[in-house]
């Protein structure tokens, strides 16, 4: 009886595993397609229309253009992506973890400003941490009686 | 008769599959629509045509909307032209040698380049899990501080997922490859789809699709080779 049991824990726990792995490889279709539905929209009248600029679109479809935030160049987008931060790790947790040499290698890896600041947050947020728990530390060294 | 009759038919498959695997795909080229997405606060639809040649090794955009202009990616430099002048240069890592298409005409999908010596992986575990294989990649013990473990999912024999987790084991990033089309014999997926958690409850999505997917094209020679900081 107890081996049916410690058999049946072991699957359960192997089960409980492979699925944990597998679960994170679900995507829910329709909540993205929802969450895409205006800029599918605005792709379909885009695409196949070369002519088309981001000026004539604001006055023709200003209401889509509104709703959906949409971006007038490349900073955000096709250049953004190319400026994620080093190694996909972002900059706030390069300067946290590593303070002024996080810093350093978003600094020298990205050239860019937002994401050193980024990383500058991190570095103070980290600093701010430490001095806090070294002041209860010290509070609570000088409590002892 | 028949012994040779067996002997020419194993000779000529034999050569089959010894050509078809000389087979060389260098060159890819589509058109794309990037279609990204940062919770409610912003978005942005890019589109254009996309050129890469491997042997090259310039990820050209020819970028339609939302402003014409070309972004060049090269070695570790970025360039962004406009009517014929370049307008910006920035650093970036080698993403060009690195990028999908890369991988792609190689035919490294499938591991996502991490089964490659000197990657900073190793493979840890394979699961064979329903229609998927996940395979379960950690950092050497010099990055483990840095880096986190990668789950690589593949179905039907392709490239299906990815995961990117920190050193914490929090997600950072999960990338989707589907809708995989035959071109010329390579197997292209006309769908990538990335979310990057950028914090907590705030994710940055994007999709990516691909039509008109030419593999080994001659005819844009140029685009492919954009002239750029004197190459």
């Amino acid at each position: 009886m107890k081996k049916i049991f410690l058999t049946l824990l072991f699957s359960l726990f192997a089960f409980g595993i492979q699925a944990s792995v597998s679960d994170l490889f679900e995507i829910d279709d329709a909540a993205l397609s929802e969450e895409f539905a205006s800029l599918t929209q605005l792709e379909t009248i885009v695409v196949g229309h070369s002519d088309l600029t981001f000026e004539s679109l604001i006055t023709e479809h200003s209401d889509l253009m509104k709703s959906i935030h949409l971006q007038s160049d490349l900073s955000n987008g096709l250049l953004g992506f190319y400026f994620e931060p080093p190694l996909g790790i972002p900059s706030f947790v390069w300067g946290f973890c590593l303070g002024v040499a996080g810093l350093a290698v978003v600094y020298f890896m990205t050239e860019d400003k937002e994401e050193t600041k980024k990383a500058l947050w991190g570095c103070v947020a980290s600093a701010a941490i430490s001095t806090a728990f070294y002041v209860v530390y010290f509070v609570w060294i000088l409590s002892i009686p | 008769m028949k012994k040779r009759l067996l002997l020419s038919l194993f000779l000529f498959i034999m050569f089959l599959s010894g050509s078809l695997s000389a087979q060389d795909y260098y060159r890819f080229t589509a058109e794309f629509v990037i279609k990204e997405k940062l919770e409610d606060e912003a978005s942005q639809l890019i589109t254009g045509n996309i050129y890469f040649d491997k042997y090259i090794k310039k990820l050209v955009y020819d970028v339609q909307f939302p402003e014409a202009s070309v972004i060049v990616m090269h070695d570790t430099l970025l360039y962004k032209i406009k009517e014929g002048i370049v307008q910006e240069i920035k650093s970036i890592p080698p993403l060009a040698e690195n990028s999908v298409f890369y991988q792609l005409l190689e035919g490294k999908t499938k591991n996502f380049g991490l089964d490659v010596p000197g990657s900073g992986y190793e493979l840890k575990q394979v699961e064979k899990i329903d229609a998927q294989v996940i395979s379960t990649f950690e950092p050497v013990e010099e990055l483990k501080s840095i880096f986190g473990t990668v789950h690589i999912s593949v179905r039907e024999g392709r490239l299906y997922g990815v995961v990117i987790k920190d050193s914490e084991g929090e997600i950072l990033n999960k990338q989707f490859f589907r809708k995989y089309i035959n071109v010329s014999g390579l197997q292209v997926p006309s769908e990538m789809i990335s979310i990057n958690f950028l914090q907590p409850d705030k994710t940055l999505k994007k999709i990516t699709t691909f039509r008109d997917i030419r593999i080994n094209e001659n005819e844009n020679d140029f685009m492919y080779n954009y002239p750029v900081g004197g190459h």
